[in-house]
């Protein structure tokens, strides 16, 4: 599993390391920091020495019982590519800090493309507005635009529930595996949720079937998961309520019938609206 | 002139999309590849015929992962055991590591992943 966390020099970015190291101390995943910067010509070092720190003390979380990974050092960074830098450590599992300059989203998408990672993992401010890097909306486009499935972290919370919303049959295997992985890691419950409209359950047949194989397969994996219905028209109100109880997960695929109900901006709006985490998957 | 040893690989996870997508894979590379999704059945397997590389899931019916691999290593501890696992925890990783597996890897993960772990185990074994 590769883990690509995205931080700048906030203090939300750095409130997600306890999140962060409970992730990859559970998964072994291999993990990369990233941070983007304006200056094109050589890494910042005031952003090298927040990344540095971040390390540290994601270190010191991860490796309390077992040495995961070893420490980058700054002095490791080389250049790999124009206005990016890196450098890798090689412990039992890969620790990468990673720089890159510009475009903040484009950077985030980038590097999550060239490492073929899993899942994306950012912090923002809290309320509606998700500021990232002094920039409105980052989160919401990248939770848009990744390829990848992503974690939008608003609030460290111990998450008793992860709250699924299903209203398609393309549910990918690693999505799947995704949900998996952290209802281990929060030992939560998970509520498949379906959606209903105005002519019952949106995507019909097909949908409830996938439910109820979601289910099944839960259930044989001694994984405490439950149905629940939702109205359309309340769904909004539905997500700021999950959300103060755990985690919302989202299936974000180009089959979505809810992509198409808000076409313009699903992602966009469940995370402004969420108070804590939310999950996008594909 | 030497020629190079094809290593054998048994693959056990009760989810068949897995071995599916491994198997093809790790046979245009060249390893002979014999897949499971019963526990039981590679128990079978793993009595009548000793593996190079043996990739088990953890969570299963029946005999679970961790049972599977401590008989693996009983059995063959020459045998390099990889664990893959969907429901991962610092305990588990822990415990396979006490009982000597190779290498840990958690779900999902990139055939590349996989394969680079694999081709690590098998220039240890080559090594020997």
């Amino acid at each position: 599993m590769r883990i690509l966390t995205a931080m700048d020099r906030h203090s939300y970015s750095r409130n997600i390391i306890p999140d962060v190291s409970r992730l990859a101390a559970n998964t072994w995943a291999d993990l990369t920091l990233l941070g983007v910067q304006q200056n094109k010509s050589e890494p910042d070092p005031q952003l090298v020495e927040t990344m540095l720190a971040y390390q540290d003390e994601l270190l010191s979380h991860v490796n309390r019982e077992e040495t995961i990974y070893a420490p980058v050092s700054g002095t490791d960074l080389k250049e790999c590519g124009k206005g990016c830098w890196q450098a890798t450590s090689r412990g039992r599992k890969r620790l990468t800090i990673c720089l890159r300059s510009g475009d903040a989203l484009k950077s985030i998408l980038a590097q999550a493309e060239e490492e073929e990672s899993d899942l994306i993992v950012l912090g923002c401010t809290r309320g509606f507005d998700c500021e990232w890097e002094n920039e409105l909306g980052l989160p919401q486009r990248v939770a848009k635009e990744a390829g990848c499935s992503v974690l939008v972290i608003k609030e460290q919370k111990k998450a008793n529930q992860i709250s699924s919303f299903l209203d398609q049959t393309n549910v990918s295997q690693q999505s799947l595996e995704l949900i998996n992985q952290l209802v281990t890691l929060h030992d939560a419950g998970l509520k498949i949720v379906g959606l209903k409209g105005q002519k019952g359950l949106i995507g019909k047949e097909d949908v409830e079937k996938k439910m109820m194989e979601l289910l099944k397969y839960y259930n044989e994996r001694k994984i405490s998961a439950w149905i629940k219905m939702v109205d359309m028209e309340n769904l909004e109100d539905y997500v700021v309520s999950a959300t103060r109880e755990g985690i919302v997960a989202l299936w974000v695929g180009k089959k979505s019938l809810l992509s198409k109900i808000f076409s313009r901006d699903l992602v966009g709006k469940l995370v402004s609206r969420s108070q804590s985490s939310i999950l996008i998957l594909r | 002139m030497n020629e190079k040893r094809t290593l054998s690989i048994l693959i056990l996870d009760d989810e068949p999309i897995v071995s599916k997508r491994l198997k093809p894979s790790l046979e245009k590379r060249g390893y002979v590849v014999e897949t499971f999704t019963e526990s039981l059945e590679a128990l079978k397997r793993i009595k009548e015929r000793n593996f190079d590389i043996v990739i088990t899931d953890l969570k299963m019916e029946g005999v679970d992962g961790m049972e599977f691999l401590t008989e693996v290593k009983k059995r063959s501890p020459e045998t390099e055991v990889i664990v893959i696992t969907g429901f991962a925890t610092m305990e588990t990783a822990k415990e396979s590591f006490k009982k000597g597996v190779f290498d840990f890897l958690s779900k999902p993960f990139k055939l590349g992943e996989i394969t680079e772990i694999i081709e690590k185990a098998e220039e240890k074994i080559l090594s020997r």
